[in-house]
């Protein structure tokens, strides 16, 4: 669609002057104001506008904080408090970036699940969707190190548990996690590079984030009916207004509920004991991550049990192992959607199994969140099968869930596609619109 | 057959993943680990909760008078400095003599010693203990915890689903409530208790069932001069009161800057909603509407003109002008710049401003659009604003096509504008 003859006319002299030289005017107005995008886009398809928003702030944010903010252990947690209490507007700028991070992943995983249930990532698109697993993966990675910098008990703990995931790989897992910390545990040297590269990775995601909108401004963007545009005139309208003036609607009651929690809320998504200073001789009763991370951590203590070859007790993958690549799995699955669920159909609106099969999933990650927030507790799977233990047996859940989580990817969307009939799709989006 | 074969597969697949698995024995005791505090917190009314809360400052200076008096015998609050004390009240004159009562370490001096002072305002609440070890050495091996960050520190999870009401009731004052509850919480332990040595029982405690700490509090313990009652229950909310500040000064401005700023994120809302609203209406039309979108511009291009006789399915992106706003004027600037017509549906004779005002609310506002839809489309949108049959009476495709090409207008009147807008004459 990008690939159509630019509309873009310089208006004066100046603009036809920089148009033959740099043609960056061109660029925007084709990209932003003629871009066409199909007419029946619902407000799901927002968030990409959000998360643009929102990564702005918390760059803005975040170079005002780095302004007052001393990366060394013995004054980094009052440093921060020093920005609470003593810098101008200080408290604000640290309130908008604590809480803009999960205002970010709120975004991120609406965004993920609009593109699962919407068939996003369907041919043409699948380049479009690894960039974006990517930028999960990096905003993960972002996330983490910044929840580092407060220098709190939740901080120190979680940089030590999350660390202590490549001491699990065999042979070369104890220099790795040596070489990633600068030293023997958590300290100085972990938390400077973390702060360098808390630095620096915001701008590696804007560099993805343009690659990101550049695919889909080369293959168009996907819409409710998952059929694609067929007729410029009838099936789209002009990126400017519409799709600009809903963006902006979304965007401002989006910044309602982020308001909600930075004035009202500023801690409920933080953990309390991050207000005490890290302390390598005190472990918290229960160490947990960001919200955000918690169906993944959910994954990570599933794994209970080892791997070994059946009938002898040689261990493959200890259950430590295991964890680690169930958690990493989880993620990597999602670079392969493109190719698992092989179905024609791309919108799940058309797709009768797919959408209850959709549902559960997302009902699954829900609760595999609350289960990351739970203790690991109980006997598992085991303990269900062979002594009834039922009550409270929060890593048998896990598990479980773990398990439904990955079946859904491996089996359930590769099944579905030979045998869902799906319903008869319409003609165009003009045809999908005009029925309405 | 194939479906059969697949799950054949994964049922094998699943039955040797089972064989393989070999369960790690949990090392922990039957019944799992128990959960603390035993109670949840007790609720307390405070001044400063909601989205109006605000600072009772008289409250806050009993609370300091508490934590003067009593608590920090034992518990320091490095972050606040004197200054600071101005915020619940107090003059510069009467923080300056609050400070002088507390002596400071300074130094080193010009001779390398270090000496003592009396405090100023810049300085921070000095530590009852010189170090930590210290502070553990005097107190059972457990150092009384500082107070600055207390009331956000200490916060038991809600539990399912208060959680989920604490967003809309915006509650975040699980801190201060605990500390009130710990505080009037001690009390005789459940018989057969084992209490350990040194422990007080309190079923607000959030590390376990007994702590360390002794009842701080007594009746009567601290002398209010404003008429207070002096109960342990009051003491209690006082000081909790006194360090939810300390732990948060800012959290007033905080409440009172959302509150603005949300009024006029609600109000910015209303007003992009209708214009988005305003924006779409003219998409509800249907077919010719959402064409018009591109095409909504008052001056169409040269190759658009072109186009536009056969269709305009071909034509470019013209201009996001929103079509459901008044018939745009073109200014010179745009007439000059090799534009051969001039696209107002107004030129058609028999289009007059009423009906080219109804037509535009139908979506109907560019020359093309009439050019090209299906004359019976054109007679029912006809009927539709009260102009029955006058399409085809009128020519009015025709006539579209005829300004499209270049043409004149039919109508001197028009002639006439279009002469004097594109200083041509025909």
């Amino acid at each position: 669609m990008s690939a159509g003859h630019s509309a873009y006319e310089p208006n004066n002299g100046l603009m036809k002057w920089l148009d033959a030289r740099l043609p960056l005017p061109r660029l925007v107005y084709d990209s932003f104001v003629a871009y066409p995008v199909p007419r029946n886009l619902n407000g799901w398809y927002t968030f990409g506008a959000i998360l643009s928003l929102m990564l702005v702030v918390q760059i803005v944010t975040g170079i005002v904080l780095a302004m007052h903010y001393s990366a060394n252990v013995s004054v980094a947690f009052n440093s921060v408090e020093g920005i609470m209490r003593d810098v101008n507007y200080g408290w604000l700028m640290r309130r908008l970036h604590a809480n803009g991070a999960s205002m970010f992943f709120i975004a991120v995983y609406i965004h993920i699940f609009r593109g699962m249930y919407y068939g996003s990532y369907k041919a043409p698109r699948e380049v479009l969707w690894i960039l974006g697993v990517l930028i999960f993966l990096v905003m993960m990675g972002t996330a983490f190190m910044g929840y580092v910098l407060p220098w709190g008990q939740m901080s120190f703990w979680g940089a030590t548990v999350i660390t202590g995931f490549f001491s699990a790989i065999p042979l070369i897992g104890e220099s790795i996690q040596q070489w990633l910390l600068g030293g023997f545990a958590v300290d100085n040297p972990t938390l400077n590079r973390f702060f360098s590269l808390h630095y620096l990775l915001p701008f590696v995601l804007v560099g993805i984030v343009i690659l990101h909108v550049w695919a889909l401004h080369v293959t168009g963007q996907t819409n409710p009916t998952g059929v694609e545009v067929k007729n410029i005139k009838k099936d789209t309208v002009p990126f400017t207004p519409y799709a600009t003036m809903k963006d902006a609607l979304a965007i401002v009651l989006f910044l309602i509920l982020f308001s909600w929690f930075v004035f009202y809320l500023p801690d409920y998504l933080g953990h309390p004991d991050n207000y005490i200073e890290a302390d390598p001789l005190k472990t918290p009763a229960h160490i947990v991550p960001e919200w955000y991370f918690l169906p993944f951590y959910a994954i990570l203590r599933a794994i209970t049990f080892n791997i070994s070859i059946p009938f002898t007790d040689i261990v493959l993958i200890d259950s430590k192992l295991g964890g680690v690549i169930a958690m990493f799995g989880s993620i990597a699955v999602l670079f392969f959607l493109p190719w698992l669920d092989r179905s024609p159909v791309r919108s799940g609106a058309y797709r009768p199994l797919f959408k209850q099969f959709f549902w559960i999933f997302a009902v699954v990650a829900i609760l595999l969140g609350w289960l990351g927030s739970r203790p690991a507790e109980g006997t598992g799977v085991y303990g269900m099968l062979t002594a009834g233990d039922f009550s409270r047996n929060y890593v048998g859940y896990a598990q479980i869930l773990t398990a439904w989580y990955f079946i859904h990817f491996l089996v359930i969307l590769p099944l579905l596609s030979k045998i869902e009939k799906p319903k008869p799709l319409p003609d165009s989006i003009a045809d999908a619109v005009l029925a309405k | 057959m194939k479906l059969t074969k697949i799950l054949t597969g994964f049922s094998a697949a699943c039955l040797v993943a089972f064989m393989a698995i070999q369960p790690v024995q949990a090392a922990e005791e039957e019944g799992g680990t128990p959960h603390y505090p035993i109670n949840h917190p007790k609720h307390v009314h405070w001044s400063f909760s909601g989205i109006f809360g605000h600072w009772d400052h008289q409250q806050l200076q009993r609370g300091l008078q508490v934590y003067k008096e009593v608590c920090s015998a034992c518990h320091s609050m490095n972050l606040v400095a004197f200054r600071n004390l101005e915020e619940l009240g107090y003059t510069e004159e009467e923080v300056r003599a609050f400070a002088k009562e507390y002596t400071v370490t300074d130094g080193p001096n010009n001779d390398g010693d270090m000496y003592e002072r009396a405090a100023v305002p810049s300085d921070h609440f000095p530590s009852p203990f010189p170090n930590v070890q210290a502070a553990a050495a005097s107190n059972n091996g457990a150092a009384p915890p500082d107070f600055s960050l207390l009331a956000k520190a200490r916060a038991p999870e809600r539990g399912f689903p208060t959680f989920i009401f604490d967003i809309f009731t915006a509650y975040a004052e699980n801190g201060p409530d605990y500390i009130y509850s710990l505080l009037t919480g001690y009390q005789d332990p459940p018989a057969g208790f084992e209490m350990p040595e040194g422990g007080h029982y309190n079923p607000y405690f959030i590390g376990g069932p007994t702590l360390a700490m002794a009842p701080p509090l007594s009746d009567e313990i601290v002398e209010y001069e404003d008429g207070t009652p002096m109960t342990v229950d009051q003491y209690a909310k006082d000081v909790a009161s006194f360090m939810m500040w300390a732990a948060e000064p800012t959290l007033v401005q905080r409440k009172s800057m959302g509150f603005k700023v949300i009024l006029f994120l609600l109000l910015l809302a209303a007003l992009v909603y209708l214009t988005k609203k305003a924006i779409f209406s003219s998409l509800k039309a249907g077919g010719p509407a959402a064409a018009s979108a591109y095409a909504g511009g008052a001056v169409a291009s040269a190759p658009m003109g072109e186009s536009a006789a056969t269709g305009p399915a071909s034509a470019s992106l013209v201009s996001g002008t929103p079509p459901s706003g008044a018939a745009n004027t073109p200014t010179a600037s745009e007439l000059r710049a090799g534009v051969d017509y001039i696209d107002d549906i107004e030129l058609i004779d028999g289009i007059g401003a009423t009906i080219a005002k109804r037509l535009r609310a139908e979506g109907v506002n560019s020359l093309s659009t009439i050019a090209s839809m299906a004359s019976s489309d054109l007679a029912s949108l006809a009927e539709k604003v009260n102009a029955k049959g006058r399409p085809e009476r009128e020519e009015w495709q025709e006539q579209a096509r005829e300004l499209i090409s270049g043409q004149p207008p039919r109508a001197q009147v028009d002639r006439l504008k279009v002469e004097k807008m594109l200083n041509k004459t025909f």
